[in-house]
């Protein structure tokens, strides 16, 4: 540039500042020549003179411009939001209606959401659909990334999607890289960590997919309600510390526990978050490209509840750095701040390196028995610190004099045990039932109240025992002077003596008392269900000498119920899901010596412990659903010689490990839902000679797959449902020589694909969470042979179905889900 | 920033304290920044409307904050003119590693197509108002452009405008720090907007 204009620019901005208003006429009267220039180059130095306006003190919510009319249906066509049928209603009534007007309808009739109203109209910013994930809600927007409330499409469940991070430049190796490293940490199950489903990447944006968590997190709910009960607080801190310790086993340390990070469910289950976001600690570190996607070495975690390691040096932390979290977490539970508080960052980040933490607890009045606890925690030296938070948790069992810190929380979640016993549930779900055209309708999930037990002083005291669990909901089955019985009401049990050889319970509290249990000299198996069991009760179970048969569904135990059923001697069939310290298993039950059928569905098992157990047991009936065995296991499994069923539902198993695996000549029922199998499986499944039964539900197979499946000349029942190939391939099922017995739940079907299975021949079929309609049952009632028919969760219309159910007078049909109370019968 | 004869002896004793370990000096030297650096952060995330809560901008604030001083606390400068310089330079960064690292250069705003609810690009606040040389506000993924671009700059043009942006100075106590002249500085500055205006077009 021309030096002398150079100097002009440094004139005018020098006048500028001092409010000397000059043209550039003024400034170049003694050079003319220079004008035009000087102008050119003023214009470009202003380009930039936005950089010096005084920043916006507040945030301005961009203008967004209403749709209109025309913009609005097309925007809602191209999100398939609606049916066809409804799109056309809606399209139809458009040349009458006002927009608004015709968004609120929808709304009302439960078709959009609010949230999705808002975006067609224009009122809100946000997507309506990511892959096969329709978006209903946002739920919270944060450093991380946006969360919205999603509900998948195919398996009809809500779902909460993080968006995590986008990337254009990312090379294909990156992405997938990413993609496996979240999905790795998605594999992880536990009970207090909110379930990650899936995590993927739509047109470079990752998302990861979670369980969708009703219930607040724990910073609104002290902001809201105020600082927890002590007995509360130690709760969660101890559900925390257990959710912490899992992910630490797997190498991963959260490296942000904090209370909006921990949900706390309506049912009083705190659930970990976002530990998909957190460093791999076992992962070397590889330079700066994978940090910046998943935040693996940058500083992350909010300086209140931040160690004073982490601050210093992130790279340096491993899971102790948790253990200091998680006590300034529990601090704020119960007092309603964290520790340290400072407008400026950097005070608070140096008082936690630097600040006694005991005047706190003085201040604040914390109760007397956990002050040393929470000192420990909150240790400056990591060495002082509780160094696992196994120690954490014991810590805090003893601390404070409540029982219900003696409940360790191994509540599961329902899927594993949906695998294992998927026919048990099914009947048991069904709650209305239209039988033979009558109606007739019944609870078989009442809960057990917790009323005390009776006294049984009589000789008949096994009498007033079955009427006390009938009455509460509960089953007996019971020998009687006349023959072996189900008992299900009080009204049911004899007046004449009888023998307790089996008790189902459910939903027992932790303040339920199992004393009695030891008196039924008689009983064989007990089956307890979405219960609380303490360390007394699994003690009490430990006397039942005789007990041949024990399961235990969907309940919190206590890690000791090992040791107790290590001593049921007589004990053939076990059955319990979800139970953490599965080794101890193998040290227990290692003394059962008639065991045949043993299930750990959800339980901490590897490859190496199931061989221990492979290795002791010969097993007929084996359930290793949703653990983390491998297809080793697999492989040992099929080589036990009686083996009747096995469950192999979602672990890892991968379609390639059956390429080459034993045929078991034996087996008569394998799971594998959602489990990642295809071609290799059918392969496989179709050279075992004594296959009935065949569980693929939420897997990818489908046209190709049922070719091969159709050479399974025993199978009877076959299990595809939340599939999303197999709709294609209905065609073939008449191929199947001996199936008899179908499920479709969650499958998109149309009425053209029942009109498929009718040649089926099918006794037993199960359309749940299916869009059926009214054509498809006139459709049905032409099914000769079926006896069975579930359609849970379908739309149809009630006087539809009481005429469905008249005209097929030969069959069964269930049509309600779990949940429906018998009160609301007519 | 003020940046007084006053104002600089009280820096010049917090930065020797800091030099022999005084953390809390430390802490109080870089709170003369803070103001600046909020601003900044502030007028960044702003682009980003879901951002609504000041809370929520305030959690990524102080974790760029800590970020800010773990980096300055690598490298305590002796003097007052070093501290100033260096904290411009670890703010720009730092910015850089805000949009980086939370919402991307490319933010997922950018990129995340929608169905039937238009492009979440303009979720981001990516529409930008540009009248032609007037532009008046900028996208995440701009921004973090903004910053990179300023690495680019000569030395003595970059100095110069990480003083006066950056650190907030004005121009006569940017001139003094750097012992050069008003109008060598404002020619300095002219320089670098020039150039940003070339770059960022």
């Amino acid at each position: 540039m021309n030096e002398k204009i150079e100097e002009l620019l440094v004139d005018w901005e020098i006048a500028r500042q001092e409010n000397r208003i000059l043209t550039p006429q003024e400034l170049c009267v003694d050079c003319p020549e220079l004008l035009d220039e000087f102008r050119k180059e003023l214009e470009r130095l202003n380009e930039t003179s936005w950089l010096f306006e005084k920043t916006r003190a507040a945030f301005v919510e961009p203008k967004m411009a209403r749709k209109t009319q025309q913009e609005f249906f097309t925007g809602l066509a191209e999100s398939r939001l609606l049916s066809d049928n409804d799109l056309a209603e809606v399209v139809e009534s458009k040349v009458t209606s006002d927009v608004s007007e015709s968004a609120e309808s929808l709304v009302k009739r439960n078709k959009l959401s609010r949230y999705q109203a808002n975006v067609l109209l224009g009122l809100q910013r946000g997507p309506l659909r990511l892959d096969r994930y329709e978006i209903r809600d946002e739920l919270g927007v944060g450093g991380m990334g946006e969360v919205y409330k999603g509900w998948h499409t195919s398996m009809k469940r809500d779902v909460a999607i993080k968006i995590l991070a986008s990337h254009s430049r990312f090379s294909n190796q990156r992405r997938e890289r990413f993609i496996r490293e979240i999905q790795a940490i998605a594999r992880l199950n536990h009970p207090n960590i909110v379930t990650a489903y899936d995590a993927n990447e739509s047109d470079g944006t990752f998302y990861l997919v979670m369980e969708y968590v009703n219930g607040p997190n724990l910073a609104d709910l002290v902001r809201e309600s105020g600082p927890l009960e002590l007995e509360e607080a130690t709760k969660i801190a101890r559900q925390i510390a257990e959710a912490a310790q899992f992910a630490h086993d797997h190498g991963i340390v959260h490296r942000d526990i904090k209370p909006a990070n921990i949900l706390y469910s309506n049912n009083k289950i705190a659930k970990l978050l976002d530990l998909g976001i957190a460093k791999t600690r076992s992962q070397p570190e590889s330079g700066q490209d994978e940090s910046q996607l998943t935040q693996t070495n940058g500083l992350f975690g909010t300086v209140a509840y931040m160690s004073p390691e982490h601050a210093t040096d992130p790279r340096e932390i491993d899971c102790r750095t948790d253990i200091y979290s998680l006590g300034c977490t529990l601090l704020f539970l119960l007092t309603g701040s964290p520790p340290f508080e400072n407008e400026n960052p950097i005070r608070v980040v140096l008082s936690h390196r630097e600040d006694s933490v005991e005047p706190i607890l003085d201040d604040r009045n914390v109760p007397q028995q956990i002050r040393p606890l929470l000192v420990k925690m909150l240790a400056k030296n990591v060495d002082e610190r509780f160094q696992t938070m196994t120690e954490v948790s014991s810590a805090l069992l003893s601390t404070g004099d409540n029982a219900e810190l003696n409940v360790l929380s191994s509540k599961h979640s329902s899927k594993a045990w949906q695998v294992g016993w998927k026919k048990w549930l099914v009947a048991a779900a069904v709650l209305v039932a239209i039988v033979g055209g009558g109606y007739g309708i019944y609870s078989l999930t009442k809960s057990t109240a917790n009323e005390s037990i009776p006294e049984f002083e009589s000789e008949s005291y096994q009498n007033d025992l079955a009427r006390w669990i009938t009455n509460n909901g509960g089953t007996v089955v019971a020998n009687t002077e006349i023959d072996v019985q189900e008992l299900v009401s009080s009204d049911e049990v004899p007046a004449g003596p009888i023998q307790i050889t089996a008790i189902e319970l459910n939903g027992l509290t932790d303040d339920f008392s199992f004393d009695w249990l030891v008196r039924i000299d008689t009983l064989e198996s007990l089956r307890i269900t979405n219960s609380v069991l303490m360390e007394e009760d699994v003690f009490h179970f430990g006397k039942l000498a005789q007990l041949k048969e024990l399961l235990i569904f969907d309940c919190e135990v206590v890690p000791e119920i090992w040791q107790a059923v290590g001593e049921l001697s007589e004990l053939s069939n076990l059955q319990i899901d979800f139970v953490d310290d599965s080794w101890k298993a193998v040290e227990s039950i290692g003394k059962l010596n008639k065991l045949t059928s043993l299930g750990l569905s959800g339980c901490e098992l590897t490859d190496e412990l199931a061989a221990k157990l492979l290795a002791r047991f010969e097993l007929r009936n084996v359930d290793f659903s949703d653990t983390r065995v491998t297809s080793k296991t697999l492989h040992l499994s099929l080589m036990e010689a009686g083996l009747q069923t096995l469950d192999f539902g979602y672990t890892e198993i991968e379609d390639d490990s059956f390429d080459g695996l034993p045929v078991n000549r034996t087996l008569k029922r394998l799971g594998l839902d959602y489990c990642n199998v295809g071609m290799e499986m059918a392969n496989f499944a179709s050279k075992l000679p004594s296959l009935k039964e065949l569980y693929v539900e939420g897997t990818e197979i489908g046209n190709e797959e049922f070719l091969q499946l159709k050479n399974c000349r025993n199978l009877e029942h076959l299990d595809v449902s939340n599939t999303e190939n197999t709709r294609q391939a209905l065609g073939q099922l008449k191929l199947f020589p001996k199936l008899n017995s179908l499920s479709l739940a969650g499958v998109e079907l149309t009425n053209t694909d029942i009109k498929e299975l009718k040649s089926v021949g099918l006794e037993y079929l199960d359309l749940s969470d299916t869009p059926i309609r009214e054509p498809s049952l006139r459709v049905l009632e032409g099914f000769a042979e079926l006896e069975t028919l579930v359609i849970v969760n379908c739309e149809l219309s009630e006087s539809a179905l009481k005429e469905f159910a008249l005209s097929v007078p030969h069959c069964d049909v269930f049509v309600e889900a779990e949940g429906y109370k018998s009160s609301d019968a007519e | 920033m003020d940046l007084s004869d006053e104002t600089v002896l009280e820096m010049q004793s917090a930065l020797d304290s800091a030099n022999r370990g005084d953390q809390v000096a430390f802490a109080e030297l870089l709170g003369r920044f803070e103001t600046r650096f909020r601003d900044l952060a502030r007028r960044m995330l702003s682009s980003y409307p879901k951002l609504r809560r000041w809370e929520q901008t305030d959690d990524i604030f102080q974790q760029s904050m800590v970020r800010l001083h773990r980096s300055l606390a690598g490298a305590m400068p002796a003097s007052v003119s070093e501290f100033v310089g260096l904290s411009a330079t670890q703010i720009r960064r730092t910015l850089i590693d805000l949009g980086r690292h939370y919402f991307g250069p490319h933010g997922w705003g950018q990129q995340h197509q929608t169905e039937g609810g238009g492009r979440a690009a303009d979720d981001a606040g990516g529409a930008v108002e540009r009248s032609r040389g007037q532009q008046t506000s900028f996208s995440l993924e701009e921004w973090t452009e903004f910053h990179e671009a300023i690495e680019g700059l000569p030395q003595e043009a970059r100095q110069t405008f990480e003083l006066i942006w950056y650190a907030g100075l004005r121009q006569t106590e940017a001139a003094d720090l750097l012992n050069i002249s008003r109008r060598t500085l404002i020619r300095r500055l002219n320089l670098a907007r020039r150039l940003l205006s070339e770059t960022l077009k």
